[in-house]
Order: C-alpha cells, then structure tokens, then sequence
C-alpha cells in the first residue's frame, strides 16, 4: 500500500467510525423513541451497517500500524499506546453489538407484525404506530426483544464513541 | 417472511434473527475471554521493544471470537425453538453481560 492510499484510508476509517457513532446514536434515539416503530430496525440496519463499514475500514490498516506505528507511539507515550490497543478491543464489541441490536429489533418487528396468543401469562400494551390495527397486546417475550436490542445499540453507540474518541486522541499525535 | 405462527411460536424468521444476535452476543463475550487468556497464559512481549509481528494479535482474536460466535448462535436457535421465552428474556441479559465483559476487559486488559 503507497504511503498516498495508507493515508486517504486512515482519513476514511477516521471519518467513517465518527459516522458510524452518530449513526448508532440516532439509532438509539430511535429504539427509545415511542414514535415510528417501524423506523427502529431500518435504523439499527443503517447503524449496523456504518459500523461495519468503519471496521472493515480500519482492518488494512491493521499490518501497517503494527509495523510501522505501533512502536513509535508506545515510545512516545505508552499510555497512548494502551489507548489505541482498547480502541481495537471496544471496536469489536461495537461491531458485534451493532449486529445483535440489529438482529433483535428486527426479529421483534417481525413477531409484532401479528402477535398471536402469548407464550406468557404476562403481556405488555403496544405503542405508537404499531398499536393501529393489531391485537391489544404482545407476548411479554416479544417486549424482551426489543428491550434486549436496546441495551445492545446503547452499548454499541458507547462503544463506538469511546473508540472514535480514542483513536482521535492517538491520531492527533501520530498518523500514517 | 412469515409471522409468528396462531400458537405464538416464533417464525424461523425469527428464530435465525434470535440465533444471529446470541452468536453475536457469545463473540463478543469470546473476544474478552480469548484476550484475557491470552495475557493470563502466555508472556506479553514490550510493545516498546518489539516491532509488529507478521500475524496480527488482533484479527486472530476476531476470528477465535467469530468461532465462539458461531457456537453460541447453534445454542441460541436451538434454546428459542424449545423456550421463546426465555431465549429472549436470556439474550437480552446476556448482551447487557457481554457489553460489560468487553468494557472491563478493555479498561483492565489492554
């Protein structure tokens, strides 16, 4: 890889994984928002996707910082150095999250498409736009769902945020 | 793609869907726990001293974790045939678990 492109890559990985954080954030607002329902599971795919793109983004520049960076910034400071090594640990779980938030709130749009008898004694009401024209209730099994993708895109957007900002804070320092 | 059946079972729509956020739940746990047994059991060389090896650390460890994924995602679809219920209710803890595993992982093993 020429120096040119290593360069245009770091500056597409940087833009894309801040992208991605205001992606998952509003992803997030989203799935807490009790308006439009069904925007929750295209916007976590939106999020999921950005997300991706910011890793897939970032992994040719893995050699290339091993050989070439990586020691220079544990000279110059190794707590900037443990930094970036988090950074690449959070972004996994961002990415991973990203996905079973994804996986979770589509899975739960599915089953309130026509929620049939509960699995559950226990029911909970349904909200917003889902509510017009469906049964008064849904399986309590359901409402876990989409509470389970919650907390998964709230721990992706921290995640993600907490990466784009520790690997801002080494590539003010250092850069290819 | 179908929806939930009359009886209130989920669709294997649904059920790939539960299976695809378990698995993505397990690697993510796996990443944690593969890193902190890497660290726990063998010698970590001073980053300062050593320029980078030729296999990256870091990808072998995503792909021990998507390996650990795919296991766990075998174990989510069989648990949301046989126990919707608590296939959801399970998942969703296990992600909040698993988000807090690879926090304290990050923070306390760089």
């Amino acid at each position: 890889m020429t120096p040119d492109a290593r360069s245009w890559l770091a500056h597409a990985h940087g833009a894309l994984a801040w992208a991605a954080a205001l992606g998952v954030t509003a992803a997030l607002g989203a799935a807490l928002s009790r308006r439009a329902p069904r925007a929750r599971a295209p916007l976590a795919a939106v999020a999921a996707a950005l997300v991706s793109a910011a890793f897939a983004a970032g992994l040719p520049l893995d050699r290339p910082y091993r050989g070439r960076l990586r020691q220079q910034v544990f000279i110059d400071s190794a707590a900037l150095g443990w930094l970036f090594e988090r950074k690449l640990h959070l972004s996994f779980g961002a990415v991973a999250l990203a996905w079973c938030a994804l996986a979770l709130l589509a899975a739960s749009a599915l089953a309130r498409r026509r929620p049939a008898a509960p699995l559950c004694a226990s029911t909970t009401p349904p909200d917003g736009d889902a509510a017009r024209g469906a049964p008064a209730a849904i399986p309590a099994w359901v409402a876990d769902l989409e509470r389970g993708g919650r907390a998964a895109l709230a721990a992706s957007a921290a995640l993600t945020l907490l990466a784009a900002i520790f690997s801002a804070m080494v590539a003010y320092r250092h850069g290819f | 793609m179908r929806v939930p059946d009359e009886d209130g079972l989920p669709t294997p729509a649904v059920r790939l869907l539960v299976a695809l956020a378990a698995a993505c739940v397990a690697a993510t746990a796996g990443y944690a726990a593969v890193r902190c047994a890497e660290v726990a059991l063998f010698a970590q060389v001073n980053p300062r001293a050593v320029l980078g090896a030729t296999q990256s650390p870091f990808l072998w460890r995503c792909a021990i974790a998507l390996y650990l994924g795919g296991a766990g995602g075998f174990g989510g679809h069989a648990l949301v045939g046989r126990a919707p219920a608590a296939a959801a209710r399970w998942v969703a803890r296990a992600a909040i678990v698993a988000a807090m595993a690879i926090a304290a992982q990050a923070a306390l093993v760089p």
